[in-house]
Order: structure tokens, then sequence, then C-alpha cells
């Protein structure tokens, strides 16, 4: 196995906050990845970075060993990294199918001198636009969806959009924040499944998550991030047993009955 | 995005029928006045559409449409009056100038909502400025006299008629160039960008890259439009094209619907008859215009459009209803 995705003393600053402070981590070519920790722990700013949408501070990260740091994110998408969003950015006006044809923006070529004069080559393009759009959403389980308005769908159905426009151009990296936040048990489920599915087409995953078992049931190592610094490293095992894991984010077992006891 | 519920057979034949309109209303009623005022709305629809381009489709608020009517107008007259180039020639050469000079926005177009439409704002002052100012050129205060009517090759297309067939096949053009592109990956591009930025971005959109594009595009457009505006009128005075001329622009789109191209039409007749319409009301009629403006912006945000598709959508279902016309199955879910 080699890195897919190296960061080295990646860090960002708002303010006077060091929302990811000196992070350095690698991403195995092919794994699912956790990133888990407490609110606040810069989960998410650390996708941003590694999606492009925010620049670091400092710090360097590179992309199977080439240097990407401070690329915009439509450079890195065009590289490979696509995401989701903790609070589901989808456009939301537009139909399912268009929705997804976005994602593979960056397959395309066609400008509008082609759009105009409606070429073949621009037609044909359209065409393989919408039949991979079509096979997304049937690998996501929305294929019957795709010409109702992206507003129109239910919660659950709305992250799993998501993911086909992020999955769509066939990325190397996927970055998952939160994908299963408000979803059900039977929905959770699937999730996972989904999310095995992609990873084993060869989709390396970077998974952002507060539900424990989905962590646990997916991921193959975890990464704990607290006050935007590693705490730990580890399989699913180890980070469950990890001391400083414990008392940062997971809690000891009973230790809700015991601060109840203690106020009694 | 407002038509795409609404079945595309009506919709043709709704399309055919105006169209049929604007082709017969020049035989009807061939006075000169008449037809002069119709050529006007024809252009401000020409210009309307590109408004509608970047503020319905791309959720760019523009105020520096006039700017570039302006530099169309003023390009097309100079090349054909003081040049003696031909006027198919100008005409081209005004939608290219009036698309390099909107390369000038570059810098502008990370700007959002006000901030931008006052960024736009100055422009159309600058421009105006320029052609008030730059006699040599322009004519200055003064303006420019005896532009000559439109020609194509050997024809001439002297006389009010003629040269309002040729504002309608450029209207017709603009029309379907815009429709081509808002379903392309160009218009999707721009419609994700208006919608969420940072879902663009993470999508593979060079924001900076398409919001100039559409720049560009709604530039050239409405070069056009102003070269048309030249022809037409055969006189040119830099006060056609200030920052109100930009607002007027607006107000089409606002009236018409944003986000509907038959919207930015239809906003472009209301605005430049209405007040013709109304010239028998004498002192009131723009007191009686602005009224009307807030009246149509209260009965929804969809403008003309909205209203449009709504009262259609009941005639076909009253149809459906008598049984005039076969129902069609419902497409929702």
């Amino acid at each position: 196995m080699s890195a897919l995705l190296t960061l080295d003393l990646l860090a960002r600053r708002f303010g006077g906050v060091m929302a990811v402070d000196a992070l350095s981590m690698q991403v195995e070519d092919g794994e699912i990845r956790g990133l888990i920790g407490p609110n606040g722990a810069g989960k998410t700013t650390t996708l941003d970075l590694i999606s492009g949408l925010i620049p670091p501070t400092s710090g360097r990260m590179a992309l199977e060993q080439t240097n990407v740091t401070g690329e915009p994110a439509h450079r890195l998408a065009k590289r490979g990294i696509r995401r989701t969003f903790q609070n589901l950015k989808l456009f939301a006006e537009l139909t399912v199918l268009q929705n997804v044809m976005i994602g593979l923006h960056a397959q395309g070529t066609s400008g509008v001198l082609q759009a105009i004069m409606a070429t073949g080559k621009q037609r044909r393009e359209e065409q393989m636009m919408v039949g991979e759009s079509l096979a997304a959403l049937e690998t996501v389980g929305l294929a019957g969806q795709a010409g109702r308005a992206a507003s129109a769908l239910a919660y659950g159905h709305r992250r799993l959009l998501e993911i086909a426009r992020a999955i769509v151009a066939r990325p190397i990296l996927l970055l998952l924040d939160e994908p299963a936040a408000g979803l059900n048990a039977s929905e959770t489920e699937t999730l996972v499944g989904l999310i095995r599915r992609i990873n084993a087409q060869g989709v390396t995953v970077l998974l952002v998550e507060h539900h424990m078992d989905v962590i646990m049931a997916s991921c193959s190592r975890i990464t704990v991030l607290n006050y935007g610094q590693k705490l730990a490293e580890g399989t699913p095992l180890e980070i469950r047993s990890n001391e400083s894991v414990i008392a940062a984010y997971l809690g000891r077992p009973g230790f809700e009955e015991r601060i109840a006891s203690a106020y009694a | 995005m407002s038509t795409s519920q609404f079945p595309a057979g009506y919709l043709w034949a709704a399309r055919v029928t105006v169209l049929a309109i604007c082709i017969v209303v020049p035989v009807v009623y061939p006075q000169r006045y008449v037809v002069h005022i119709l050529g006007l709305a024809i252009i401000f629809a020409i210009a309307a559409l590109a408004l509608q381009l970047l503020l319905g489709f791309a959720g760019l608020l523009s105020i520096g449409q006039a700017a570039f009517l302006g530099i169309g107008a003023y390009t097309s007259a100079i090349l054909t009056t003081t040049y003696r180039v031909p006027f198919e020639l100008g005409f081209i050469a005004a939608g290219l100038v009036a698309g390099f000079a909107s390369l000038t926005l570059v810098p502008i177009t990370r700007l959002r909502g006000v901030y931008l439409a006052v960024a736009t704002l100055g422009f159309t002052i600058i421009v105006h400025l320029v052609l008030l100012n730059e006699e040599w050129l322009t004519g200055g205060s003064f303006g420019m006299l005896n532009i000559t009517w439109p020609s194509l090759g050997p024809w001439s297309l002297k006389g009010e008629t003629p040269t309002y067939y040729f504002c309608l096949a450029v209207l017709i053009a603009s029309f379907v160039t815009l429709h081509r592109l808002i379903p392309s990956r160009f218009g999707r591009a721009l419609q994700a960008i208006m919608l969420d930025e940072d879902a663009a971005r993470a999508s593979g959109i060079d924001l900076t890259y398409y919001k100039s594009q559409a720049f560009v595009v709604a530039a050239v457009i409405t070069g056009f439009a102003g070269s048309l505006f030249a022809h037409h009128s055969q006189y040119l005075n830099p006060n056609d094209f200030t920052f109100w001329k930009s607002i007027e622009i607006l107000l089409m789109v606002a009236v018409g619907g944003i986000g509907s191209l038959a919207g930015a039409v239809s906003g472009a007749f209301v605005v430049t008859l209405l007040p013709e319409f109304l010239r028998s009301a004498d002192e009131y009629r723009m007191i009686i215009f602005g009224t009307m403006l807030i009246i149509f912006m209260g009965l929804g945000q969809r403008g003309l459009a909205g209203l449009f598709s709504v009262a259609a959508m009941r005639l076909v279902a009253l149809l459906e209803r008598a049984g005039a016309v076969p129902a069609r199955r419902s497409k929702r879910q």
C-alpha cells in the first residue's frame, strides 16, 4: 500500500483559533479512513483544507506524491478529490439528474460556442453525461427520482444524491462529512453498504462521522482529532481501548450513570 | 427553470403564436410610430435576455448593461458613419467590442449581490462619461446624427418595417442561443454557481472563469442590441446610456420574471410599451407606470412569466376537464 494523501504539518488559523494545528497524517490508497473527534475538533476544517475550499495557513499536502498545497477546489476536484457536505449543499432548484451531471463538469470540455451550435461532439458529451449520471443514481438507489427537483427529495435521499454527485466522476479520494447525520437505523445500514461498495470499486474514502457504529463497521483505520491536533490513530480496536480517546471523546461505559449518581 | 414543469407541446404553441403576432403586427399597423416603438421593444428584449442570463441563471446582479448597450451602439455608429464600414461589420464589431470591454469586469466578478451591483453601476457611469466627453470620437453631448439604416449585403433595410424584421430576427437568434446555453454544460455551471458556490467549486467549476464568461456572453448580445439601437433610431445621444437605462433593463427582467427567458422578453415589451400606452395620461403617466410596477412585483416574485404559466395551467386544466383536449398523465409521483 502506498500513501494516496499525505498531510504534513497542515494548519489553518481562524483569527486567534488554530482550527487545524500541525496535522500530519497519511491516507493509504484503497482504505476507508475514519476521522472522528468531539465537536470543534477541526474535522470539517480538515475536509475543507483537503478539498481546497479554504487554503492552509501553513503546511503541505500531497496527492499521490504530487504537491498540491494551496490548489483551489476546482482543480483538486479535477484531480479526483470529491466530497459531500455536513449541511447538504445541493442545487435545490435543479433536477436530481442535473445535480449529478454538474458533478461531471470537469470530465467535459464543451463550452459556449459548441452549445450554441449544438455540435455532434457536444451532443455526444451530453449523452455521455446523462448516461454516467443515471448510472451513479442507480448505484445510490435514486434512479427512479432523476426527473424530480432536488428540493423535493426526502432528507435521506438528499444525502444519497450528494454522494451520487461526488462519485459520478469516479474520484480517487472521496470525503464524506457526516453522511449518516439525520438518518434512521435502516437508512444508516444502507449507507454503510453503499460506502463499502464505493470503496470496493477502488475509491479511497475519508469518513467524518459521529455515529460510532458506522465508523466501526466500515473503517480499517481511524484518526482521532482533538483541538485541531491528532490525538490518536489506529485500528478500530486500538482506538476503542485508547485511554486518551476515551477521556476526550468516547467516554467510559457507565460514565453518565456515575455523573447522575454524583448529583443525586 | 420556471418553464420546466409546463408541457412542451403547449409551450411551443405559445411561442409560435407570439412569433406569428410579431410578424403580422407591422402589416396590420403599418404606422411608422407603432413599428418604431415595437422595434425598440424588440431591441430592449434582446438586452433583457442578456441580463436574464446573468441575473436569472448565474445570480449576477449587473447594473452595468447600459454601458455595453452604449459601447455596442457607438462602435457600430462610429464605424459605419465616420469610417464608412458596411453595417454588417459594424454590427459584428459592436458585439465584439462590447465583449472585450466586459473583460475589464473580470476583477470584480468575485463580488456578490449588492457589491457587484454597485461596481457595475460604476462601470455604467464611467462609460457614460467617456461617451459624453470624448467629443472627437462620439460627438459628445451633441450626439451622432444620420446613422445609416441597417443593410445586409446587397439589400438595404431602409425604413422602419424592414429594420423591425431584422431586429426580430436578431431577437429570435438571441433567444435560441440562450435557450441552448442554459441546459448545456456552461449553463449548468452558471446555475450551480448561483445556487451554491461551495458545491460548485467542489464539483470542479472555476467560479471566476464561468462568471467572467457569463459577463462576456451577455455583453456580446447586449452589444448587438446596441448596434440595432443605433441604426434603428439613426441618432445617438450619450444620455441614452446613463445608469437609468441599466435600471430600466433590470426592471424588464424583474417585471418579466427572474429565471425565465420568455419573461425577459415580455418584461421588455411591458416596460417599453406601457409608458407609450399611457401617453394620454400625460404628466401622470410615470406615476401610473410606477404604481403598476409595484403591483406587478406584489403579485409574486416570478413576474409576468409566473402569472402567465399559472393562468395557462388553469386554462389547460379547465379544457381537460371539459374534455376539449386529451388529459395528460400527471408526472408528479
